[in-house]
């Protein structure tokens, strides 16, 4: 390895040295998004049509501009408790609440939904998917 | 040593990081005013939830290092510049991830560039050859952009080893931010356990292959198309576009002045043989050094790691979980302090769930187990033999004050160090 290379070596190895002690401090970073831990399962919230459209019956939250739910849902994982623990991230659940807490109301055009949390189980073989009940609504496009 | 920009103007370069840097402070400054859903951090110091609190002072930043940044495209700009758009950077970013979401990874890519051109800069003029100074910052943000994705396998192969590359973690990052109802390469991928090993193997290659920016012309180049891949998968499969370390790598990866004649002008390159410099590169070092030994001694980590909650034992399979009126000192039912109440107590095999209730703040949840001895640092609660990791389920008012309370008492306990063994 010549200097120029050895140099840059020492830079590179330097800032990684240092943002593991700092862990994210801008401009230095670790980087660990996702890698702290093996995952053997995951989850995401999203809505089932009452009348079965979508992909398994389950569409995105942000199909839907107009919601009225019965009670806000609850996006705290350990709501699931017959699924829990499983991985989920933060900040794509709040992003739902939001959503549904900002809508406008569907009036008479709104369709019968159920809100849920979908947690997949992984193993070697397909995901198996399972559906906890959040909340009920109505929704319109 | 010849790097992309050898032979080129680098003027075009520097305007290139300098371009990335403005529309990420300009993102920050926009992310900020949106407000975030999360609770904010509850140890970030109120001075900077205040400027993020703050419209005048979040825009009067990101002025500041738009400034900064314009004026270090500039030739010959001073070396002053690049250091005052990182420093607006910083306060914006965490002011940002201090608001609650914590860190936006996608952001710290042109920062530590920035600061691989300032070390490559001052490394030039320490051996006084100025010359060699647009040669030696293109260097340095080479090597700094390298050590980027270094950090992100190093931190995979150190946190869940080489498991992270197994049939499920992928998917389940993929499967976490995809929609549900789009057919297209994530759902695949999510009945896909062998693609997703082989995806998930060739991204801790092609980050350990980052090396490849500073190692030689092909090697770059090679580094480059396997990083930018890596950038678009992540976007097609979880939906996670960082595009700012494309572009990084785009102008920093490829040698545009060979493809582009108007680019070319007479440089002043690194030599090929190492040039003895031996007293810049002992300067470097002590820098380097002191650098390294300032993010390890000062009290930091437990600050930015309070952002995220162990999630580690989230992940795993179904653990029995069994509801208990008291644990150590605390009952269920109990009033902490300022209003906070201890709502309910379950006990795993291997941690507690305490949480936190209060009647105007919502629930605050603790998650508590033993801590080795030498363990890394965690969150602020964290006490001698325990890990106390949280969640905070609302944005009003910090429970940081009630969880250090929960956290003295319990290691005050000997009865809590008892109960994991």
């Amino acid at each position: 390895m010549n200097g120029w290379r050895a140099r840059a070596a020492m830079l590179a190895l330097a800032y990684v040295a240092a943002s593991r002690g700092v862990g994210n401090l801008y401009p230095w970073s670790s980087f660990e998004m996702y890698g702290a831990t093996r995952l053997t399962s995951a989850s995401r919230i999203a809505v089932r049509l009452e009348d079965g459209d979508g992909q398994d019956g389950v569409v995105e939250i942000e199909r839907f501009s107009r919601w009225r739910c019965a009670a806000p849902p609850d996006v705290d994982p350990r709501r699931c408790v017959g699924q829990w623990p499983f991985f989920h991230v933060e900040a794509r659940d709040l992003e739902v609440r939001a959503h549904i807490d900002a809508a406008s109301d569907p009036g008479d055009a709104g369709r019968a939904a159920v809100v849920v949390r979908r947690v997949w189980r992984l193993g070697d073989g397909p995901a198996r998917a399972e559906d906890c009940e959040l909340a009920r609504c109505e929704v319109a496009p | 040593m010849r790097l992309a920009w050898s032979g080129g103007d680098r003027v075009w370069l520097t305007r290139a990081i300098a371009a990335v840097a403005i529309e990420n402070l300009v993102e920050m400054a926009r992310a900020i005013g949106q407000g975030t859903p999360t609770p904010p951090h509850p140890g970030a110091p109120g001075w900077l939830l205040a400027i993020a609190g703050s419209v005048a002072a979040t825009i009067g930043i990101a002025a500041l290092g738009v400034v900064a940044a314009v004026a270090s495209g500039r030739r010959d700009a001073a070396i002053g510049w690049t250091s005052a758009w990182i420093v607006a950077g910083a306060i914006l970013a965490e002011a940002h991830a201090a608001l609650g979401p914590g860190p936006y990874r996608g952001w710290f890519f042109v920062g530590a560039v920035g600061l691989g051109v300032v070390l490559g800069r001052l490394w030039a003029r320490s051996a006084a050859r100025r010359d060699l100074e647009p040669a030696a910052a293109e260097l340095g943000a080479l090597a700094l952009l390298s050590a980027c994705y270094l950090g992100a396998a190093t931190s995979k192969l150190g946190g869940a080893g080489a498991a992270w590359a197994d049939a499920t973690t992928l998917r389940a990052v993929a499967l976490a931010h995809a929609h549900v109802d789009a057919p297209g390469l994530s759902a695949w991928l999510a009945d896909a356990p062998r693609v997703a090993t082989v995806l998930a193997g060739a991204t801790i290659a092609i980050q350990l292959g980052a090396i490849g920016l500073w190692l030689g012309p092909r090697s770059r180049v090679a580094a480059t198309v396997g990083l930018v891949g890596f950038h678009v998968g992540v976007a097609a499969f979880a939906r996670i576009g960082y595009w700012s370390p494309v572009v990084l790598l785009l102008a920093l990866g490829l040698p545009w002045p060979r493809w582009i004649a108007a680019l070319r002008v007479a440089t002043v390159e690194l030599g090929e043989t190492s040039s003895a410099m031996p007293r810049a590169d002992r300067r470097l070092a002590l820098g380097l050094g002191a650098m390294v030994g300032l993010a390890w001694a000062l009290p930091i980590r437990g600050y930015t790691d309070a952002h995220h909650r162990s999630r580690t034992l989230d992940t795993g399979d179904t653990v029995e979980r069994e509801p208990v009126v008291a644990w150590g000192p605390l009952r269920a039912g109990e009033a902490i302090v300022d209003g906070w109440i201890v709502d309910a107590i379950e006990r795993e095999p291997s941690r507690v769930m305490v949480v936190l209730a209060h009647p105007d703040d919502g629930r605050a949840v603790l998650w508590i187990s033993a801590r080795e001895p030498g363990a890394g640092r965690g969150s602020p609660f964290d006490r001698p033999g325990l890990r106390i990791a949280y969640e905070g389920a609302d944005r009003a008012r910090p429970f940081a004050t009630a969880a250090g309370v929960v956290a003295d008492r319990l290691a005050a306990d000997p009865s809590v160090a008892a109960s994991w063994e």
